[in-house]
């Protein structure tokens, strides 16, 4: 019997609640079929190739219900980004009393996915039901089938958003709930726009974050993506980000993981058309026994000329294991790919564990392809060097620490962004 | 100030075997002297610094070590800098992605603050640094770079010159200073070891060569052989030393 057959008795009682929502007739289709594929997948398992190191088969014994409206008035964070358009959901629902948006240009449309769905179904009905390829990730099906909230960001032609939209995901006050934010990004020709997608906790343990992000990036336009997953050291995150590119596109996501018990990244780069560049960064940190973060990233290079750069870094402490899959397909049509995969890992513990795997599959001719990773250990010489010029030894790891990560986080433009997630980071390089 | 009892250190080698380093070194260094530790490849002289800065993967198997009253044999490498020892690296480790700016300032408030002063702001630290800078004859450039990261020989040890100056210590242990210095750098460096002798103030200085000894002048010179010290002397040994090599005092060191 499989994973999922074995869970489909409150699943089925969860599907039962969210086909009851007021929603569109093609909605409540859509969210049907998408559950019977996720029941016909079941969860994903180590036997798939794409899902060898990292084992979710737990969350089968978990029974799972929605949250019920957190009643927090105040965003537990000790520091929000200053000048930002900020949009908050507590336990995946908007709330309206937490946002932030006198920020946002008239013309850019930016609103809860629940209201988007009724006052602008014409423009977000052929993305929700595109036609598309298999996912690997099966958990993506039950997010379309369980998605009641999120953001809906549609930024016009040649509109640029000033300030970074600041999505702030905070799970309070609850245990053992199942939340399914849907993300759908519309930039459109020559419009830029910056995203930061954090996720947070506050007094949540054992939930479960089934995350789906859609970024569609038109022709000459930028998007800057970033991902802060701070979940609670108990919760499970999974996350799934598409990003579709049209030609003369630029993206750069960054990912900063410290949270959760489990989490797992994947991200999906569709490059169908020429000249069209996007550029992955990414650091983790690992500080708990048993933690595990995975990154899995798959580009998809399929027209002429198109760039895709990934650096990741990673520092594990303890028990942790870290997984790093980053995948490059040049198709026969994808002539001048410029691809480039690094990850490097700095285990503080003989205990940690890193799988990492950059791998480039190629079928064009006239690529530049690279790819290298490395696991290694602290430089003792340089903490003895530290200590000997009186730096207390746990300072001494701090600095090694952030001189290690210093190379990926220099590749944050946004200035207020970089400060941000660069406190962040002295919070959990706390070794 | 600096007082070593019959100090005895081994270290395992890649085959887990025990090897011995230090046999039972003596040494007394008062207030204000400057000693030489002088002797052959593989005598133990590098090791002595080490164990003195608190480097871990030697074993003291004996003796032991006071600075200044304070028994080091228990204190972490961080507590023997603050409590006034510094030591000059041989080989200055590089540091990528630490700026070296930072770290001096990390260094220097970490000892202000041991020795209950306020930590320099950013002003003072600035104007500080480069008068030190200029007294070891590095260029500023310096300051923005990685620790140690491309420096050549001749800057690594400048900046260690450079670190002591601003860290103010009671013992300063040179480790072979001198080695890969071009004549200029070396009179610099000398320059600025100089600048720090004080009556309150030791300095011992391990080298193979005569040629430092030149610049500071030692009050005492002694030999190491296979982790004794043979002899000691005024700072004429060092010629002497010079002159007939090492060979001569072998004798000395089987009847030990």
């Amino acid at each position: 019997m499989s994973a999922a057959l074995r869970m489909s008795t409150w699943l089925e009682s969860l599907f039962t609640d969210v086909s009851a929502d007021l929603q569109p007739s093609w909605l409540q289709v859509f969210r049907a079929q998408q559950f019977e594929k996720f029941l016909h997948r079941g969860l994903p398992t180590r036997k798939e190739e794409w899902w060898k190191y990292t084992n979710v088969a737990y969350l089968e014994k978990t029974k799972f219900s929605f949250p019920v409206l957190s009643e927090i008035t105040k965003i537990p964070l000790k520091k929000t980004l200053d000048s930002a358009i900020l949009m908050v959901f507590k336990n995946g629902r908007f709330s309206q009393e937490l946002s932030r948006t006198h920020l946002l240009p008239p013309e850019v449309i930016l609103s809860p996915l629940n209201q988007a769905i009724i006052t602008h179904e014409n423009l977000i009905k052929p993305y929700l039901l595109k036609k598309q390829p298999e996912l690997r990730n099966s958990l993506a099906y039950l997010n379309s089938a369980f998605a009641r909230d999120g953001m809906f960001l549609y930024v016009p032609e040649n509109c640029i958003v000033p300030y970074p939209i600041h999505l702030l995901f905070l799970n309070t006050e609850q245990d053992d709930f199942i939340s399914c934010p849907r993300n759908i990004v519309i930039v459109k020709e020559n419009a830029q726009v910056k995203i930061m997608e954090e996720h947070a906790a506050y007094q949540a343990n054992n939930y479960f974050t089934n995350v789906m992000t859609e970024l569609y990036v038109s022709a000459y336009a930028c998007l800057d993506y970033y991902k802060l997953q701070n979940e609670s050291s108990t919760a499970t995150h999974v996350a799934d980000i598409q990003v579709q590119q049209k030609h003369d596109s630029h993206v750069n996501t960054f990912f900063a993981d410290y949270g959760s018990r489990l989490a797992r990244e994947d991200l999906t780069v569709n490059m169908h058309e020429r000249n069209a560049a996007c550029h992955m960064n990414g650091l983790y940190l690992l500080e708990q026994d048993e933690q595990q973060i995975d990154n899995h990233i798959y580009v998809d290079h399929v027209a002429t000329n198109c760039n895709s750069s990934m650096l990741y870094k990673g520092i594990l402490d303890k028990k942790s294991q870290a997984v790093f899959n980053g995948k490059v397909f040049a198709h026969a049509g994808a002539k001048q790919t410029h691809a480039k995969q690094s990850n490097h890992n700095l285990l503080l513990s003989p205990m940690a564990e890193v799988n990492t795997k950059p791998e480039l599959e190629i079928y064009a001719d006239d690529v530049k392809c690279t790819h290298g990773a490395t696991v290694g250990q602290l430089d003792e010489n340089a903490l003895f060097y530290l200590r000997a010029r009186g730096i207390e030894k746990q300072e001494a790891l701090q600095i090694l620490a952030q001189a290690f990560v210093e190379e990926v986080m220099q590749k944050i433009a946004d200035p207020d962004v970089k400060k941000y997630i660069q406190q962040q980071v002295r919070q959990h390089a706390n070794l | 100030m600096l007082k070593i009892k019959n100090l005895h250190a081994s270290i395992q080698d890649e085959k887990q075997k025990t090897k011995s380093i230090l046999r039972g070194i003596d040494l007394h260094v008062k207030p204000g002297e400057v000693h030489a530790i002088m002797g052959p490849n593989g005598s133990g002289k590098s090791t002595l610094a080490n164990i003195l800065a608190g480097r871990e993967e030697y074993q003291i198997t004996q003796g032991e070590m006071w600075l200044d009253g304070q028994n080091l044999m228990d204190l972490p490498p961080e507590a023997r800098a603050t409590a006034g020892l510094f030591l000059a690296f041989q080989y200055p480790v590089e540091i990528p992605g630490v700026n070296n700016m930072y770290f001096l300032k990390a260094a220097v408030n970490s000892v202000r603050k041991q020795r209950q002063l306020p930590p320099l702001d950013a002003m003072d630290f600035l104007t500080l640094i480069k008068s030190k800078m200029k007294e070891v004859g590095m260029d500023e450039k310096f300051l923005n770079r990685a620790v140690n990261e491309g420096f050549s020989g001749g800057e690594k040890k400048r900046n260690e010159i450079l670190q002591m100056l601003m860290l103010e210590p009671k013992l300063a242990i040179l480790d072979e200073t001198d080695s890969g210095l071009d004549i200029d750098a070396l009179q610099s460096v000398a320059k600025g070891v100089n600048s720090l002798r004080d009556p309150n103030r030791s300095i011992v200085v391990v080298t193979h060569y005569q040629r430092l000894l030149s610049y500071i002048v030692p009050d005492v010179v002694h030999v190491m052989v296979k982790g004794q010290i043979i002899k000691s002397g005024g700072k004429e040994l060092a010629l002497e030393l010079e002159e007939k090599g090492y060979g001569w005092l072998n004798e000395n060191v089987e009847q030990v």
